[in-house]
């Protein structure tokens, strides 16, 4: 009797967790779907496009044509239907615990935060942090990967169109402080480190540069598989990184004044 | 009851195609003054506090128990029909069977319930739909689906929407 007590309880509990993961809105060709919503409202607009507002623990989602994944304890936005295509997050706003990664190619990048906007034209997706951020984008080298981290109080970010296949997807950023950016690379001739700090941080995929502004420290580490490598650390105003298209740290230019700095052969003291 | 105005309805002619069969006329002495109607293809228009045409029934059969002071209980059978806003068709809905209050404005569907805004290929599915013009609602109940181009929203267990389907959203959301 309690055997059966307990396994009619669990199949309630299956039940109540299946009632949780059905989609509310999904496309018929799977390719897109909002679940875990016990609340949401949904609106037809003019044009096929669905304004939706919905409430979770968490809301999540996909959009596979967009390579886009969330999750999130409130979601709201616009999907559009493109005719012939699957449906697309067009817009968005995510609150509470927000993680969306963004897949593409070689490349994914990943921003969690308390609450992210989302908007994609069709030509550059752009991603707006108000508060307190983490943005990491990963991508696959030669022999290894490169991950970039950058985290800051807020933070706009402009990336290409989601559903573009790119290994630097990356296209601008501006974050306001304090700023912490972190390159790792590891590929098949080394491996290298940058830790970039300081009050404010632009980045411009047009010219390859990272530029951050007050107060800024920088220490880095490369370590070759052949030849001399480097370890150092630098205080200054400004500091410019300077990538290549592999986005490997080419130069670094410094600015201001008090600067300091000392570079020397990795393990010496 | 609820149900004496659509009895009413079927009794005086108001749908276009009916046919109104009442049954055995009560003696004069009896204390029992119920009438059975039975209408074919009957149609009951309701309409609004402003006098507008808030939603049109039709259905295949209805049975209707008129007794006392026009009290009356039935049902309508294969139904369809609109619901009206502002003059015009906001939707169109189909369903098994549904019960009409003329003097609440409120229509009940019932069994594999479809409401479909046509003109934007908007479809609603669910078991169970309560319509309260006063509310300006629909209330959808039991496995509520609704599709819009290649857009599926459900299964839920209950659904409210707007009369033409614009907007839908669950109980606790719906404004």
């Amino acid at each position: 009797m309690r055997r059966i007590g307990i396994l009619a309880g669990a199949a309630l509990l299956a039940l109540a967790w299946g009632a949780q993961d059905r989609p509310f809105i999904r496309d018929r060709q799977g390719k897109f779907a909002l679940y875990g919503v016990p609340s949401s409202s949904a609106e037809f607009l003019e044009g096929g496009k669905i304004k939706f507002a919905a409430q979770g623990s968490p809301a999540r989602g996909f959009s596979k044509d967009q390579g886009l994944e969330f999750r999130a304890r409130s979601v709201s936005g616009l999907i559009a239907q493109p005719k012939g295509q699957s449906m697309r997050l067009e817009s968005g706003s995510a609150q509470g615990d927000v993680w969306i990664q963004v897949v593409r190619g070689e490349g994914t990048s990943v921003v969690t935060g308390s609450r992210i906007d989302l908007n994609d034209d069709g030509q550059n997706a752009r991603m707006v942090s108000p508060g307190p951020f983490k943005f990491k984008q990963t991508t696959q080298v030669t022999g290894g990967k490169r991950d970039l981290d950058l985290s800051g109080a807020s933070g706009v970010f402009t990336l290409e169109a989601l559903g573009t296949k790119s290994d630097q997807p990356l296209v601008g950023a501006e974050i306001r402080g304090p700023v912490r950016a972190e390159l790792v690379a590891s590929a098949a001739d080394g491996r290298g480190t940058y830790v970039v700090k300081g009050d404010r941080a632009t980045y411009s995929r047009s010219d390859r540069t990272l530029r951050v502004v007050g107060n800024v420290v920088f220490e880095g580490t490369r370590q070759p598989k052949e030849g001399a490598g480097f370890e150092g650390e630098m205080f200054v105003d400004r500091l410019t990184v300077v990538f290549n298209e592999k986005f490997e740290v080419v130069r670094v230019l410094t600015e201001g004044s008090p600067g300091s700095g000392a570079f020397k052969e990795p393990g010496q003291r | 009851m609820r149900l004496w105005p659509v009895a009413l309805a079927l009794a005086l002619g108001c749908g276009p195609s009916q046919r109104v069969t009442p049954g055995p006329k009560p003696l004069a002495e009896s204390p029992a003054v119920e009438r059975k109607i039975r209408a074919e293809s009957p149609e009951v228009t309701v309409r609004g506090e402003d006098g507008e045409v808030a939603y049109v029934v039709r259905a295949e059969t209805s049975k209707m128990t008129v007794g006392e002071e026009g009290a009356a209980s039935g049902a309508l059978s294969g139904v369809s029909g609109e619901i009206r806003k502002g003059g015009q068709t906001a939707s169109k809905f189909k369903a098994t069977s549904g019960e009409v209050d003329q003097k609440a404005r409120t229509l009940t569907l019932q069994g594999e319930v479809t409401v479909t805004d046509e003109a934007r290929g908007i479809v609603l599915k669910a078991q169970r739909v309560f319509y309260a013009e006063a509310k300006g609602r629909i209330e959808a109940s039991g496995q509520v689906t609704v599709s819009s181009g290649s857009a599926l929203l459900g299964p839920v267990d209950a659904l409210w929407a707007s009369p033409g389907l614009e907007r839908v959203a669950t109980p606790d959301l719906y404004k």
